[in-house]
Formats: C-alpha cells, structure tokens, sequence
C-alpha cells in the first residue's frame, strides 16, 4: 500500500505541481493588473523553465 | 485486464488526435501571429494619432454620427465602438441595412475632439485573413462549429494522454528525456515531457476556444432569452419609422442606468445586438475582471427613454472570459511570449505525437513482414 503512495507521488507530483501553477497564473491575471500580472507570469513562467531544465539539462543517471 | 485498458486508452489517444492534429497544427500556428495581433496591426497598418487640440471638448456624439455618415451616403450607421487603447478615437460601422452581414460593414474612425476622420480601416489585411482562418477557415458558422468539435477532440486527447503518461512514467522520473537511445524514445520523451507540461494551459485554451466557437448559439440564446425579455412590451409594436432619438441623451440616460461604468459599444435598432426598437448601449465595468463583463442599457430609440438595463446572463458572461483566456492578451507583454512559448511547445507536442504514430505504424509493419517471412520459411521446410 505504502509503495502505491510513493508511486503516485513520484509519478503526479510534479506534474500536478505544474498544473496548479499554471492555473493560478492564468486566474491571476485575470483578476487584476500589476502585481497580479507580474505573479501570473512568475507563476506560468516556472512549468516553462522546469520544462526546458529537464529537456537541455538531463540528470546524469538518465 | 490492466493491459486491455491501456490499450483502450491508447486507441482512444491515437484515434482524437490523429483526427485533430492537422486542424490544431493549422489553430497553432495561425494563433501565433494572432498572439500579437495588436503589435502587428501597429507594424502592418498605418498608425493614426488623434491629436487633441489645447483646450478642445469632445464633440456631441450626434454631430460626429453625421460626419461618419457623410462618408458613406448609401449607408447607415449601425454599431458605435470607442478604441480601448485610446479613447480619443471612435470607430463608426455603416451598413446598407442593419442586419445585412458583417461583409457589407463600411467604418469611419473619427477623432472625438475634433471630428477629423482618422481612417477609413478595412478588413482585408493580412491579420484579418489569418484570423478568419483560424476562427472558421472562410466556412462561416459551419467551419467555426467544425473546429469546435476539432476542439472537443483535442481536449480527449489531452484527458486520455495524460492517463497513458501515468502508465508509462511509473517506473521513470520527471522529465526524462533518453536522448542517447533511439530517436522514437527521445521523440516519445520530449511527447511525454512537453505535453504534461503543456496539459493545463491547452486545455484552458482548448476549452475557451470550443466556447469561442458558440458565440453564435449564445448570441442566438441572449436574443431570445434576456433581450426578448426586456424589450417584451415592445412586441407588438410597428418598427421604428423616421428620424431616431439624439444619440448623446441616449448616452445620457445609460450612464444614469450604469452609473461607475464606460460605455464600450452602441448598436442601433434592428442590428443583431439590440431590438427593432432600442439603442442598446453596452457599458463595461472599471477593474481588470469586470472590464471584461458588458451590460446592456436599453434605450428607446424614438423617445430617448431608458427601457431596461441588466447584468448579462452567465453563458455570455462566460463567453467574455473565455475570450482574454484564449487570446493571452489580458496581462502585457510578458504574458503574450509565454502564450507563444505554451503554443510554439503546443505544435511541438503536435509533430511529435504524428510522427510517433508513423514511426510505430512502420515498425509494426516490418514486425509484421518479418513474422510473415519466418511463416512461410517454416512452411517451405516441410
């Protein structure tokens, strides 16, 4: 069961991290103008950088 | 069982997208340009300035409808629309009747100030081609459902690759990318990478664009619902005949209605958006979301009288925010180049998908020759 967990976690985690951030960053902006812009792209700006880290910069053990 | 319904998943994949994918690509790339559809405009078309005289009032909306008038004799004003960038500009829609289609629209932009006619903008640019193709490819309401349905087909496969990308990625880590192995698993990868990345942002795009392509169902439901409704002692009445009301108390009378809010769009009787009998003022709210939200004052167009105003009903409502969430125009520039990397990654989520399919179609193909070679090998043994 425990084991079940940890794979959910390890395979939906960043993923669903990348998905509440993208929708907060696409509300916020939305909502209102000036810092609410600036954390719309800060928060839509994240999945895109942790996207291309992953892709031009692999971990060594892949 | 665990296997069957992988492979159901897989099918159900394979087969929305493969439908879709031609159509996307083409919503893809012709909605990169469309991103920066405002910058471009300035680029392409040239840029008018109102200039504002020291001291200058703005002149009465009806003395500036005649001016518009005048440019166009055989036609008739129809819509009024006020530049959301620069107030100092207000553009005139003449048609020769007012519901006659939206081809037949001639307009007018006028300087506010002073009357001057700034423009006489067409919607023949290369902007405008490119938007047409990506709202209906010129197939009018038909093209637009069609690439709603397109739209629905997309966000299955989003819904179904995200549940393949649970199967396949239980043994790996976030963002493996095997580069070094063969080329289709460093395509599967940058698939699997790029599109969980991308599955929040496309379905919101994916979702507002099928709303998008409803405007005509809710513009036809607005028609019959609220707007019949407010104009329901009217019913009965002979249209409207001879000289309308003045355009200005018309303003007046909705500003009165819609006291904290801007008048955004006036549409005149017997057009689309309004009654057989009725200035329909459309005020806008003052802050970032209500800005978006129109509501409609009502103004009888032979006595200047407010007939009714009300807030819009939620399935227009939802229309208008779906459009910000579908453009990326509603939070500067920044927010339009993240639009674009999201779409630019979106057509790469795209080709890859198509070109995994062929590459599995033609290994399936060799599986098949080299199992039907070793059969009939076998067979010419005995």
């Amino acid at each position: 069961m425990r084991k079940n967990t940890n794979t959910t976690l390890h395979v939906w985690g960043k993923p669903l991290l990348v998905a509440l951030l993208s929708i907060t960053g696409l509300i916020t902006a939305l909502v209102g103008d000036g810092y609410w812009d600036a954390f719309s792209w800060l928060a839509l700006g994240i999945p895109l950088v942790m996207m291309a880290g992953h892709y031009f910069y692999p971990k060594k053990t892949e | 069982m665990k296997l069957k319904s992988a492979k159901r998943w897989f099918e159900w994949h394979k087969w929305t997208s493969l439908i879709c994918t031609l159509f996307m690509l083409m919503l893809c790339i012709t909605g990169l340009p469309l991103i920066f559809h405002h910058e471009l405009d300035a680029v392409l078309e040239k840029e008018v300035v109102a200039q504002v005289p020291p001291g200058a009032h703005k002149m009465s909306l009806d003395s500036l409808a005649v001016i518009a008038g005048k440019q166009y004799p055989t036609n008739n004003i129809r819509y009024i629309f006020w530049d959301e960038d620069d107030k100092n500009k207000i553009v005139f829609d003449l048609a020769p009747k007012p519901d006659a289609p939206p081809e037949q629209s001639k307009y007018a932009m006028l300087n506010v100030y002073t009357g001057e006619l700034l423009d006489k903008p067409t919607t023949d640019g290369i902007m405008d081609v490119i938007l047409k193709i990506h709202m209906n490819m010129f197939l009018g309401i038909p093209g637009k459902l069609f690439l709603g349905l397109m739209g629905i087909l997309f966000v299955i496969a989003i819904v179904t690759g995200a549940v393949l990308y649970g199967r396949i990625m239980k043994k790996y880590d976030f963002g493996m990318v095997r580069k070094y192995k063969s080329k289709r698993l460093q395509w599967l990868d940058t698939h699997n990478l790029i599109g969980i990345v991308t599955l929040t942002w496309g379905s919101v795009v994916g979702l507002t664009g099928i709303i998008n392509c409803m405007s005509d169902v809710v513009l036809a439901l607005w028609q019959q619902g609220q707007l019949k409704e407010m104009v329901a002692p009217y019913a009965q009445q002979q249209p409207l005949t001879g000289k309308l009301s003045s355009l200005d108390e018309a303003m007046v009378v909705a500003q009165q209605a819609a006291p904290h809010m801007e008048p955004r769009i006036v549409t005149y009787p017997g057009t689309m958006f309004s009654s057989k009998h009725h200035y329909a003022v459309f005020m806008r709210g003052n802050t970032a979301l209500t800005a978006r939200l129109l509501m409609p004052a009502l103004v009888d167009a032979k006595t200047g009288k407010l007939t009714d105003a009300r807030r819009m009903p939620w399935y227009v409502n939802t229309l208008f925010l779906s459009e910000p969430l579908h453009f990326g125009d509603y939070g500067g520039m920044p927010l339009k180049i993240i639009w674009a990397v999201f779409d630019t990654a979106m057509i790469i989520v795209l080709i890859t998908g198509l070109y995994l399919w062929f590459a599995r179609r033609k290994a399936s193909r060799l599986q098949w020759t080299r199992l039907s070679e070793k059969i009939t090998a076998d067979e010419e043994e005995y």
